[in-house]
């Protein structure tokens, strides 16, 4: 199976495959947790509103079911007082015990009475007694029906017991009519003993008025508060924990199984019993009809129920208890959903950005594999330009680039390939990396046979490993050009023979790469020209001074001999003849000076002199030039000693030509001053002033050009070639030095040179060919 | 050593410098002259004219000065002979390329003929009073 190379390379850390991924997972994560987050608080506030409303709403039914067991027996009461024996009885106990009404005997009135307490205890099963209380003989009861374990027993009369010492009787008589009370619920009393069968007991009390409005007696139903409290449970059927209480503090517990425990009587009641109704009824809340307490493990909503609006404040107290994990169910569902599908999403949001990315990033790969199929083949890559997207765009963008970049190095190389100077590069080493063919030509040697090699196989002067000398060599003799520099060297070709050779040398910073440019020219022609050319000038030097040689040497003789033996026409000339001979002389010193300044063939050797010794020397040597046209050299020289790097043979011959010229146009007896100073602290000047007649305004900027006469007659009498200046000027630059000049037009013309100041070196200019 | 410059052997291949040359110093220094047109002859003559001086001229055909110099001082009682060298070439560095090479002067061309026995004079006192 082949591998897919995309597949590594999407495991690059910082690919960008993987930061589209990242990307979307950073995004599906964020967006996930802060829906999530926002979901679930919202979710938390809302359903814990709703589920204490609910628990508040559940409340409140429970409530009025134990309330309506309450409304039965206060019912019943009434019902029973408004049956017909209750009255009866009244009338035919006031009769003899017999109703004037029907005749009915109080027995006969007993019987029918018993008879409906049956039947309503047979309805009401967690009623224990009924009773017809009468006020007299101490609150004796009239009837009474109890139940019994085997159904209900009618109470004898001889069993009948007197109830007026019990708090509900009392209470009773204080009632009004259609009024009714509740007793406190305490365990059942008999006889003024408690019943052995501690039943908790509650009683409804309805009293029953006579025709004149004064109580008569009292319908009491006793009930097992307990089985009322059990039944009333059984009926709501509701599986909470709920607990109901009363204000004595009896309660009774349901469970959130739906099971119920069994009655707690307050007076018997633990301490933790008490704690748990101090902790259902609040101090805070005594008079609220509803409130809701958090514990650590659950909320608790509590209703207050009042009973009886008048004789007391009974009231039922149902609080339901609901665990804090239960009432959060259905928030608790929703986060985990919510986390589920967060986690669905990043899921997909991963999948799909990696199929995305892949997709997207999938060209840009393709490119890149195209690019480096085209670096290797170095062929203008095949890209996918027919893409209409931002893809196809960089496609078409790159791919003419690189169709530019071709066109140009298809240019750039032609130039390379045709050029007739060879040119090659190199590294920093020196190792070859380019070679053109016109260098394979030049060298004798392919681009394969060297290409990494030292390019000192091909120059042993080492030119490229000795850069900084080579500049150095070349910043002397300043032949530097825009190529870089230009130096004459020696070239050996692959099969040993040597060659001499001009070559240009860059150093070039390619893209942080030092890198040498050269441009290299065999100049075996040019040198055998040259040398041709050296010899022809050294030829026509010589045989132009032959003849004058012997013309002047002849003259010269000739004067001698004749001298005081001629007229003086004569005598003049054969001055003339002399004199011109000699300039004549001079012309063919100058002419080849000349020549070889415009060759750069005229040689310096510089080295660090004296000035001021120096200038001395050549004025005092020169005093002969100040005799022949009578003028006074004056040499002012005050300064310390100073160096210059100059040639002191050519110096000598600048300094000569200025002081030639000065004297030549001085007017006779006139005194030129040659003053050597240091105005600043790099250069020293050397001025040569005459008195002559200046130069002219017209004449000032062609002063050092060359043949240049300001007044030609003045010029030819004096016997100068015209070329002095140009001499001067120009061996002044080639030592580094500059000229200049001042002059007003009447009063003399001043020419300075000055030089650079150098430190002093170990050699010195060597008097004795000073002196030749 | 003569106490005063008698002998010269003057090597010159232009015969009109020549001529001139020696009849100034003959005329103006007093000076006998051997003069040899090729440096050849004065390498081959030197021990028979035995000369206090030589008087050479650089550029010449066939042997030049430098390279007739190099013979004479080559040959018996040839290696202390002092030598002026007469030339057109007078740069100063090339005046010194001949001194270098043993000579005691150098007299450019054109040479005045009037001072020319002087100068010569004047070397050779240098040369004598420098032993």
């Amino acid at each position: 199976m082949r591998s897919d190379p995309r597949l590594f390379r999407s495991l690059y850390p910082h690919s960008l495959r993987n930061k589209i991924i990242l990307l979307a997972c950073g995004v599906s994560l964020l967006t996930s947790l802060a829906l999530g987050a926002l979901l679930v608080l919202r979710t938390t506030a809302v359903s814990r509103d709703m589920a204490v409303e609910n628990v508040a709403h559940e409340t409140q039914l429970v409530a009025l079911e134990f309330k309506r067991a309450y409304d039965e027996m206060i019912n019943d009461a009434f019902v029973v007082s408004r049956t017909p024996p209750i009255q009866g009885m009244l009338r035919s106990a006031d009769n003899n015990e017999i109703d004037p009404l029907d005749g009915s005997t109080t027995d006969q009135w007993r019987q029918r009475l018993e008879d409906i307490f049956v039947s309503m205890m047979r309805e009401r099963v967690t009623y224990t007694q009924m009773r017809y209380i009468g006020l007299d003989n101490e609150g004796r009861e009239l009837v009474r029906v109890n139940r019994a374990s085997n159904g209900w027993a009618r109470v004898a009369e001889t069993h009948l017991q007197s109830k007026s010492q019990e708090i509900y009787f009392q209470k009773a008589l204080t009632l009004s009519p259609g009024e009714a009370y509740f007793s406190n619920v305490t365990y059942n009393r008999e006889f003024g003993t408690l019943d052995s069968d501690l039943v908790p007991t509650l009683r409804a009390i309805v009293p029953i008025f006579d025709a004149k409005g004064s109580i008569f007696g009292m319908v009491v139903i006793n009930a097992d508060y307990s089985a009322m409290l059990r039944e009333r449970f059984n009926v709501i059927q509701l599986n909470r924990n709920i607990i109901v209480s009363n204000e004595s503090g009896d309660y009774m517990e349901q469970h959130a199984d739906g099971s119920v425990a069994a009655f707690q009587y307050s007076l018997e009641g633990s301490d933790k019993q008490t704690d748990l109704l101090e902790t259902l009824r609040p101090k805070s809340e005594q008079h609220a009809s509803s409130w809701v307490q958090n514990t650590a493990t659950d909320l608790v909503y509590s209703a207050r129920l009042p009973i009886s609006q008048r004789l007391d404040d009974s009231h039922l107290i149902i609080s339901i208890r609901v665990p804090h994990s239960q009432l959060m169910t259905g928030v608790t569902r929703i986060r985990n959903e919510g986390a589920l599908l967060a986690l669905l999403l990043i899921g997909v949001s991963l999948g799909g950005a990696a199929w995305a990315s892949t997709r997207l990033t999938a060209p840009l790969l393709d490119m890149t594999t195209s690019i480096r199929k085209a670096r290797v083949s170095g062929g203008v890559p095949a890209l996918a330009i027919e893409r209409d997207d931002e893809i196809g765009e960089l496609a078409e963008a790159f791919q003419g680039l690189a169709q530019d970049l071709k066109g140009a190095e298809a240019r750039v190389r032609a130039i390379f390939e045709n050029v007739l100077d060879g040119i090659f590069s190199t590294d920093e080493q020196g190792l070859i990396q380019h070679f053109s063919p016109s260098s394979e030509r030049i060298f004798g040697t392919r681009l394969e046979d060297i290409s990494g090699q030292s390019i000192q196989l091909l120059m042993p002067g080492s030119i490229l490993t000795n850069y900084e000398s080579f500049l150095e060599k070349d910043n002397r003799s300043g032949s530097g050009n825009a190529a870089g520099i230009t130096r004459e060297t020696q070239g050996r070709r692959l099969d040993g023979s040597t060659f001499p050779m001009e070559i240009s040398l860059s150093k070039v910073d390619a893209g942080g790469q030092i890198m040498f440019i050269g441009i290299v020219r065999d100049i075996t022609e040019r040198k055998q020209m040259e040398t041709l050319k050296n010899e022809f000038v050294s030829t026509v030097n010589h045989e132009l001074r032959t003849p004058l040689t012997s013309i002047q040497a002849s003259l010269g003789i000739l004067q001698k001999m004749l001298g005081g033996k001629v007229g003086s026409k004569e005598a003049r000339l054969l001055d003339i003849s002399l004199l011109s001979t000699q300039r004549l002389g001079r012309l063919v010193n100058d002419i080849l000076d000349v020549e070889k300044i415009a060759a750069g063939k005229m040689e310096f050797y510089p080295e660090s002199c004296d000035m001021k010794a120096l200038v001395t020397d050549i004025v005092e040597r020169h005093q002969s030039l100040a005799e022949k046209y009578d003028v006074t050299f004056q040499l002012k020289a005050d300064i310390p000693t100073t160096y210059s790097l100059v040639d002191p043979s050519r110096f000598n011959q600048a300094l000569v030509n200025l002081l030639s010229n000065a004297a030549k146009f001085s007017p006779d007896g006139e005194t030129v001053l040659i003053e050597i100073a240091s105005h600043t602290n790099d250069r020293v000047q050397i001025s040569v002033s005459d008195k002559g007649p200046g130069i002219p305004a017209s004449f000032r900027d062609k002063i050092f050009q060359r043949f240049a006469q300001a007044d030609g007659s003045a010029t030819r009498m004096a016997g100068g070639s015209g070329l002095g200046l140009n001499i001067t000027k120009s061996i002044v630059e080639s030592l580094g030095g500059e000229i200049s000049f001042e002059s007003v037009e009447g009063h003399g013309a001043t020419f300075m040179l000055s030089f650079p100041i150098c430190a002093p070196s170990g050699k010195q200019g060597d008097d004795k060919w000073q002196a030749a | 050593m003569a106490s005063r410059l008698n002998k010269i052997l003057f090597v010159e291949d232009d015969p009109m410098v020549a001529e001139l040359a020696v009849m100034a110093m003959q005329e103006f220094g007093g000076l006998e002259l051997h003069h040899c047109i090729r440096g050849a002859d004065a390498v081959a003559q030197f021990h028979e004219f035995a000369p206090d001086m030589l008087l050479l001229d650089v550029m010449m055909p066939e042997m030049d000065g430098p390279e007739t110099l190099r013979r004479i001082r080559a040959l018996p009682n040839g290696s202390t002979i002092p030598a002026v060298f007469m030339t057109a070439k007078s740069q100063a560095h090339e005046q010194e390329a001949y001194l270098q090479l043993g000579a005691v002067g150098v007299i450019p061309k054109p040479f005045d003929p009037l001072t020319l026995p002087d100068k010569l004079a004047e070397y050779w006192q240098q040369d004598s009073s420098a032993e």
